[in-house]
């Protein structure tokens, strides 16, 4: 490996054990599980439409939209942050992969 | 933590409820439009208060104080997700993952710390706002019911004692001598302003729409394609 121009370095179990990491559920400490709890919106979030007057009503109706927005976001971040997790093991599969072919390459020759 | 009236402390809820304990504010408020009914029942003058009152209904602070909570909970963790994130990827050492796909990897965590970051920055933000938008609708109701409380008992000094009095003298003269056009052109003018104020409203909303949504909103894309491989 030395020579290499770009340095090729996997330790799969590292970088497997990274994705698995970021979705962890277990004690509620990996970043999927604080995105959870953060997602849990309490109850009273939407205020509705008159928790401010009749004359709120307005700036009541676009907190509830954008009460919205965030569950959107939280949700499509835990979503974004699996898909990183698969890249990941992706990326060690095709490594394994690689690594094996070239053993067999070695060994044939 | 809602308390009823609290102030914004930056760095954390504050406990400091000097007003109410979570006071359910509409009994109050209905006491009070209740209160100004009965006023103006008396002196027709009074009449657009009840009406001007009666927009500001009904507000309730207490739920605003729980959507701030809830903001700011959410700011915390969206905060530490993204914090996390980056501290999981930095620890994984250098010479477990050398490889143009690490690079690659840091740069969308990098970006989605960010993101992470400006959300919770937001939801920081909207909380604070709700806070005093809460507190200072606490303060108003308060005072409109202390301004409820002194006209009601001026009218019912005056049904019992008989005029007289220099409140009533003004109660009186303000009412008297109105005319059915002047009392339409008053309502007029009363439509008027409450227009103006939910046009004001929208608009403020619209820009709170803006301003406040910084990295919560999907459709900016910020967060979705920092998060995306």
């Amino acid at each position: 490996m030395a020579g290499d121009e770009v340095p090729r370095i996997h330790h799969s179990t590292s970088i497997r054990g990274l994705g698995d990491a970021l979705t962890d559920e277990r004690d509620g400490t990996s970043p999927v599980s604080h995105l959870d709890a953060a997602g849990r919106l309490p109850e009273g979030m939407r205020i509705g439409m008159f928790a401010m007057g009749v004359l709120g009503a307005p700036f009541a109706f676009q907190h509830d939209n954008i009460v919205g927005y965030a569950e959107q976001m939280v949700r499509s971040t835990v979503s974004g942050l699996y898909e990183h997790r698969e890249g990941l093991h992706l990326v060690t599969r095709n490594n394994e992969i690689a690594e094996a072919g070239n053993e067999e390459h070695v060994q044939r020759i | 933590m809602s308390n009823g009236f609290e102030l914004p402390t930056p760095g954390g809820p504050s406990t400091w409820t000097p007003i109410d304990g979570g006071v359910d504010l509409r009994d109050l408020q209905y006491l009070t439009l209740g209160m100004l009914a009965f006023s103006a029942a008396v002196f027709p003058g009074l009449r657009h208060t009840v009406l001007s009152y009666g927009l500001t209904l009904p507000t309730d602070p207490q739920r605003v104080h729980k959507a701030a909570d809830g903001w700011s909970a959410l700011g915390e963790g969206v905060y530490t997700a993204g914090r996390t994130a980056q501290q999981q990827h930095d620890t994984v050492p250098q010479d477990n993952w050398q490889a143009p796909e690490r690079d690659l990897y840091g740069e969308h965590i990098g970006a989605y710390a960010v993101a992470s970051d400006t959300a919770a920055d937001s939801a920081r933000d909207l909380s604070t706002i709700l806070r005093w938008v809460a507190n200072i609708q606490t303060v108003g109701q308060y005072l409109h019911f202390a301004q409820a409380a002194i006209l009601s008992a001026i009218t019912m000094r005056s049904l019992l004692m008989g005029p007289g009095g220099h409140m009533y003298g003004q109660l009186q003269a303000y009412s008297a001598g109105r005319s059915i056009e002047h009392g339409t052109q008053r309502l007029k003018d009363l439509l008027v302003t409450a227009g103006a104020g939910l046009g004001l409203a929208t608009a403020g909303a619209i820009a709170a729409e803006i301003t406040l949504t910084d990295g919560l909103k999907p459709s900016d894309g910020t967060a979705r394609h920092a998060a995306a491989t």
